[in-house]
């Protein structure tokens, strides 16, 4: 199999830059963080990054990013995802399989709608001793 | 907790980033007998106690969790490539970087699968971000490639957008399958 090139890639990403941006999330960038920790991997974020890929790529949903973090402090509701996006409040959801990916997807991102039985909201600091802690001292 | 030799490396990698490193190289070179791996960043290093703390599965410095006691990731990789017929070095000045160097027999038993290597790597070329970077060299007796997180998302157009990372996957993916041999 004759390898692939980066000149080829080059081709590749601008046929594929002009099938992108097709739909609009206001012109607001979308930031996607993913727990990719040992917990989150064990518990298949790898799966569920990929799913979040593919989806996002599927909707051509040009101004979503997506990055990865350690740990969350929430390893018993790995794999666990963040979603960032204007107007709407900052959510962690736990318990993201693929599937739970491609909603999160097509039901916040795309429909502004909360995912009532994944989220697990932000830690609460009286569940994070560190942050407990300096309060305290603050 | 890790089933593949791609699970593994993914926390070398990470580890190497968390230690403040702004580049990270992974070399992957194998042949009949031997799988070698070397995982180098050039981030904040470790003394010599510190390298004993972090070979010792009892001991955390806590930063990542707070009140755990247990730091498993180097100690469960040393064991693994000992108990699959190799070697685990770890070499870390401070101020200098850390370097990890594996062996595994690779027919042993009980050497990891090597798991999705071109997904893996697209993975940690999205963690690297803007502003790092992950080199990436693989050689095996069929060949190899050699690429870096910079290079590969400005062809790609960016790692950290769905079309990027796919695209770089897919560069990946087309590496590896030169390396089969796959028509």
């Amino acid at each position: 199999m004759a390898k692939l090139t980066l000149d080829d890639l080059r081709k590749l990403r601008d046929t594929k830059k002009r099938e992108m941006n097709q739909r609009e999330t206001d012109g607001k960038t979308v930031t996607v963080i993913i727990g990719m920790g040992t917990c989150g991997i064990a518990a298949g974020a790898k799966e569920t990054f990929d799913a979040f890929a593919d989806e996002i790529a599927k909707n051509r949903l040009g101004q979503v990013l997506i990055k990865q973090t350690g740990c969350m402090g929430l390893c018993y509701s790995e794999p666990t995802v963040e979603v960032l996006m204007p107007d709407m409040p900052g959510i962690i959801y736990g318990k993201v399989d693929a599937e739970v990916a491609r909603r999160i997807v097509r039901q916040h991102i795309i429909g502004r709608t909360l995912i009532d039985d994944h989220i697990f909201d932000k830690p609460h600091a009286d569940l994070v001793p560190s942050l407990t802690a300096s309060k305290k001292a603050g | 907790m890790h089933h593949t030799l791609c699970d593994y490396l993914a926390e070398a990698v990470q580890n190497g980033f968390e230690a403040g490193a702004t580049l990270v190289a992974v070399e992957w070179v194998e042949d009949a007998e031997w799988i070698r791996v070397t995982v180098g960043d050039n981030g904040r290093g470790m003394d010599e106690a510190a390298r004993k703390r972090a070979l010792d599965p009892f001991c955390s410095d806590g930063a990542k969790h707070p009140g755990r006691r247990v730091g498993l990731g180097l100690p469960l990789l040393a064991q693994t490539a000992q108990a699959a017929g190799g070697t685990f070095e770890l070499k870390s000045e401070p101020g200098t970087g850390t370097t990890i160097e594996l062996t595994f027999r690779a027919a042993h038993v009980d050497t990891p699968p090597a798991g999705d290597v071109a997904g893996a790597v697209a993975q940690w070329m999205n963690l690297a971000g803007a502003g790092r970077t992950l080199l990436f060299h693989r050689r095996t007796p069929r060949g190899g490639y050699r690429t870096d997180s910079a290079e590969l998302g400005e062809a790609a157009g960016g790692l950290e957008t769905a079309a990027g990372f796919l695209l770089a996957r897919g560069y990946l993916a087309a590496q590896e399958a030169a390396l089969r041999g796959d028509d």
